[in-house]
């Protein structure tokens, strides 16, 4: 089954999903899209998680741990794209 | 299989989150603030860690911070969000003070570019006033409150003309009708002074070109004015002379030709023959009339002179002793002659011909008694001067002044007095011409005569000589 910290994570996830959607994405800020992507793995992560303790226990887990994978990656990536220069990340800020 | 995906999977997670925060450390500040690249790096640091603990379980290293993950896991959403919170928090007040920074800028441009504007419009020289459609003043720069008086407000007809409606012929009507530039002039009062002023006025158009307002530019033309008057009086004398030495030029070979035949026939007929006195008429007669063409042909500078150097105070002696003396008025001739030696290039004769003319006129003007007083001195002549008389040459010039104490004359007569023929006295008292043979005179030795007097206190003629450097 399903650890009680796991249905806290997935809570607190998508309480946070939804800060992001609905107040942070509105405010234009498209270098961040893979963070918000990233950050959707790792609340993905989370959700198999909890399938997983309900069926399909070895798929489910196979895609939880894809989703973390998949999240490093992207962290890595949005982590270099917003080390790119300063004038850069203006203009496509403002874009 | 499936462990070895799950391992690979780890790996790659684990591998990715800590190069994310090795990464992450080095935003630039000005990407993110450092607040929140601390919040990021905390956030990837929690999943480096995770990521870490998994691969050393699938190891089978060490299973020591699987207990750990579960709280760890917790921190990550919240830390992510509030991430992006300080993020866009930071961004929204970067742009506020970004956008204040160019609103001061923008301020500052457009305070720098004012502060130019109205350096121009003091340094142009000219009075310069905006008014609106309504005929209000709306600026005036401050040549035009010099000018004008300061009437910011208040309707320019009642301001400048003192009148309760707009003037006829009004050239701001005009301007703000038709969108030209017109024209007109006007007289103010600065101080005690009347001023002449040129006003042009021109519209004042937005940026859709529509006339919004009237631009008055007011010039004080007075000084102009005045060089206009003394060049045209100058340009008059120089007429007059050509004419009067031409017509002079004339009159005078016909003249010997009379001179000539009234010689033959004063030889013919003798003294007791009743036609010998109408015979010394014409001679006399023709004497007259040769000595007027002399002085007009003196007066236009037609005249030959013989100039060699001289010493100017054995001119002024002589003509000194030369002076009439009148009967019955008692006239103080007085001298007062600069220790100075003042050489100067002169037909001696000729300048003792002026002399006596200005005498002559003196004692005239003293028929009760007075003083004439004879002076010397050194004029260096500067811009002053030929800004005020209109003429002149800079140089060093000895200057004689004769004074009298007599019944003066009055501005026109001061203006028009070395004009050929202009007189104060009755018909047949005088020619006129003594004075103006004196211009002419002092003309053709590359000098100057003025006059100044006061009506009831006297006249002072000034006469110019160039000095000259050689011995005398």
């Amino acid at each position: 089954m399903f650890q009680e910290s796991e249905i806290i994570n997935l809570i607190s996830g998508f309480v946070s999903v939804l800060l992001i959607r609905l107040i942070f994405m509105k405010k234009e800020m498209p270098r961040f899209r893979f963070l918000y992507t990233a950050f959707f793995c790792i609340i993905s992560g989370y959700l198999f998680t909890i399938l997983e303790g309900i069926g399909w226990h070895v798929f489910f887990n196979l895609l939880e741990h894809c989703s973390y994978a998949a999240a490093g990656l992207l962290f890595f990536i949005s982590a270099r794209s917003m080390r790119a220069s300063p004038a850069t990340t203006q203009e496509s800020e403002h874009a | 299989m499936h462990e070895i995906a799950v391992s690979f999977f780890d790996v790659v997670s684990a591998v990715g989150f800590t190069l994310a925060v090795a990464v992450a450390l080095r935003i630039p500040s000005e990407v993110i603030a450092p607040v929140s690249r601390f919040l990021f790096v905390f956030a990837l640091a929690i999943y480096a860690v995770v990521g870490v603990a998994n691969v050393l379980e699938h190891a089978h290293i060490t299973d020591y911070f699987d207990r750990y993950e579960d709280y760890l896991e917790i921190l990550f959403p919240l830390t992510f969000t509030y991430f992006l919170y300080s993020v866009i928090t930071h961004q929204e007040l970067d742009r506020r003070k970004k956008a204040e920074m160019a609103l001061n800028a923008a301020l500052k441009k457009a305070e720098d570019a004012k502060a130019r504007s109205d350096s121009v419009i003091e340094a142009i020289g000219d009075g310069i006033c905006i008014l609106n459609s309504d005929f209000r003043v709306l600026y005036q720069n401050r040549i035009h409150e010099d000018f004008m008086g300061q009437h910011s407000g208040e309707f320019c007809y009642n301001a400048f003309r003192n009148r309760d409606c707009k003037c006829e012929n009004c050239s701001l009507t005009l301007s703000l009708n038709d969108g030209g530039v017109h024209m007109m002039e006007r007289t103010a009062m600065k101080g005690d002074q009347i001023r002449d002023l040129e006003v042009t006025t021109s519209p004042l158009r937005d940026s859709a070109g529509r006339i919004i307002a009237g631009i008055e530019v007011v010039r004080d033309v007075t000084e102009r004015k005045k060089f206009e008057d003394q060049l045209m009086q100058i340009r008059k004398m120089e007429a007059i002379g050509q004419l009067a030495g031409g017509i002079a030029h004339d009159f005078n070979n016909i003249l010997t030709a009379v001179t000539g035949y009234g010689s033959i026939l004063q030889n013919e007929v003798k003294d007791h023959e009743p036609l010998r006195h109408y015979v010394d008429l014409i001679l006399e007669a023709s004497k007259k009339l040769k000595k007027l063409t002399l002085g007009l042909l003196t007066f236009s500078r037609k005249q030959m002179i013989h100039p060699k150097s001289v010493a100017l105070h054995n001119i002024i002696r002589n003509a000194v002793r030369l002076f009439p003396q009148p009967m019955g008025t008692a006239i103080d001739v007085k001298t007062e002659l600069t220790d100075e030696a003042l050489t100067v290039m002169a037909d001696s004769d000729q300048i003792e011909e002026v002399l006596l003319g200005l005498a002559a006129n003196a004692y005239e003007a003293m028929p009760d008694g007075g003083r004439l007083t004879l002076k010397t001195g050194r004029y260096e002549m500067d811009d002053a001067f030929i800004k005020q008389h209109g003429y002149g040459t800079h140089g060093s010039f000895a200057v004689i002044t004769v004074t009298d104490s007599g019944i003066g004359m009055d501005e026109q007569t001061t203006e028009n007095v070395f004009q050929p023929f202009f007189s104060t006295k009755e018909t047949g008292e005088g020619t006129g011409l003594s004075l103006a043979i004196a211009y002419g005179i002092m003309k053709q030795h590359n000098g100057y005569i003025t006059a100044e007097s006061t009506p009831g206190k006297g006249t002072a003629f000034k006469i110019f000589l160039p000095l000259t450097d050689a011995d005398a």
